[in-house]
């Protein structure tokens, strides 16, 4: 059984975490908006390499019927309220691993969909790749919160 | 620890773009070239094959296929390597082409497998803009029963005023373009129309056998979910001209593969085709 941790998270931790959190909300509810109703709607070059509709109507814009969109969005919202400062506090190993393990299996997902943007495509998607760089940060400020719980 | 996961994490993704950066463009598949928008997933794959039960060809039959393809007579024989031959010539920007990509791709299924089958969409210009499609260019087919040749001669990219050049036909393949897809093999009204596919020197397509309107603005999960769905325009529209390419393909192979050519269903429509 891990020691259970004593040490806190600087305060800005959680606080640009979660902002993050919210700016990933934003932009995966505008993708999955755009996939229920019409790639039109993405205000992105179509032509070149960029090219958010390419990307977001391809064969690969879903998993066994779910949108990559949605699941982005679901994923967001799941990482809400690990990522607030109430919840950071909080010293259960099952919570901080279980964030970690959350974050880690976004960044999974983030390889999959850049390998499929550069190699399957052809196309990069400009709000995609906001969602990339948010779900990275996350995960960096999420691995170095935790570090700082376990390894104090 | 978190420095380390962070490095890692990094160096992946520098990986993956610099790997990309410094590649050569594929020649073919659509990855890489500047027509198709990719290689279609496993799953897409899937959908149109395995996805689609013989109870489903049985259920909607001819559904709205019109016109269904056209006996000729007098041609020789298309043949390959011994195999008959069917032969498809469209281009990317073709809404029509676009349309009848659907079927022709379910209908070869049945006899064999695609490799770097390609995704593309019809233009956004053109009426039925942005129809969500496969492409022929670059992909390759394998059947033990025929030999599938798929030309898509422009891509859906405007140079200048102009679609971009993308397959080149040989001098005998444009042979039989300038022959067969005219006058009086098919109606002078669409004489050079896109698509064109011979079937093994026997049957004719020229322009969609369904109406385009019912992939209108619907993606590529809306459109094989709708194929499922016997009841649905899209259904009708490309499970029924699929079924008809099919018993135009089984005339062609001598009814073989019993178990998709062997049904009623399919015998049925032989016996359409070939009354005219």
């Amino acid at each position: 059984m891990p020691e259970t941790p004593t040490a806190n998270v600087p305060k800005w931790l959680p606080l640009v975490a979660t902002v993050l959190v919210l700016a990933g909300i934003a932009v995966a509810t505008y993708l999955t908006i755009a996939h229920y109703t019409t790639p039109t709607v993405l205000a992105c070059p179509d032509r070149g390499l960029i090219n958010c509709g390419k990307v977001t109507t391809s064969s690969y814009s879903s998993i066994l019927g779910v949108p990559l969109a949605l699941l982005g969005l679901l994923f967001f919202i799941g990482m809400l309220p690990l990522q607030l400062p109430v919840v950071w506090r909080m010293k259960q190993p099952l919570v901080i691993w279980g964030r970690l393990a959350f974050a880690a299996s976004g960044v999974l997902m983030i390889f999959w969909l850049i390998y499929v943007e550069l190699y399957k495509l052809n196309a990069i998607c400009l709000y995609c790749t906001a969602v990339h760089v948010i779900t990275l940060g996350l995960f960096a400020l999420t691995a170095i919160g935790t570090a700082i719980l376990t390894e104090a | 620890m978190a420095m380390w996961a962070i490095g890692i994490v990094v160096v992946v993704v520098v990986f993956l773009v610099l790997a990309k950066a410094v590649s050569k463009p594929s020649t073919g598949g659509g990855s890489g070239s500047n027509s198709t928008d990719g290689v279609a997933s496993a799953d897409l794959i899937a959908k149109v094959s395995t996805g689609l039960s013989a109870d489903l060809f049985n259920t909607v039959g001819a559904g709205s296929a019109n016109p269904l393809p056209k006996p000729i007579s007098g041609a020789p024989a298309l043949t390959q390597n011994g195999k008959p031959e069917v032969f498809y010539a469209g281009a990317e920007y073709c809404p029509y082409c676009a349309t009848q990509r659907w079927p022709m791709v379910i209908a070869l299924m049945r006899f064999g497998t695609f490799s770097g089958l390609g995704t593309t969409h019809s233009s956004t210009t053109d009426v039925f803009p942005n129809t969500q499609t496969f492409s022929f260019h670059g992909a390759a087919y394998t059947s033990q029963y025929l030999n599938f040749t798929g030309l898509e001669l422009q891509s859906n990219q405007l140079q200048g005023t102009a679609y971009a050049a993308l397959d080149t036909p040989t001098a005998e393949q444009q042979s039989l373009i300038s022959t067969y897809n005219a006058a009086p093999y098919v109606s002078a009204d669409s004489a050079g129309a896109i698509p064109f596919i011979d079937f093994g020197g026997k049957f004719l397509i020229s322009g969609s056998t369904y109406n385009p309107s019912v992939l209108q603005g619907k993606s590529y999960d809306q459109i094989t979910s709708a194929l499922t769905d016997p009841t649905s325009d899209i259904s009708k529209g490309a499970i029924g001209s699929a079924n008809a390419i099919t018993a135009a393909i089984c005339t062609l192979t001598g009814n073989q593969p019993a178990n998709v050519c062997g049904t009623d269903m399919i015998k049925g429509l032989q016996a359409k085709l070939t009354s005219g």
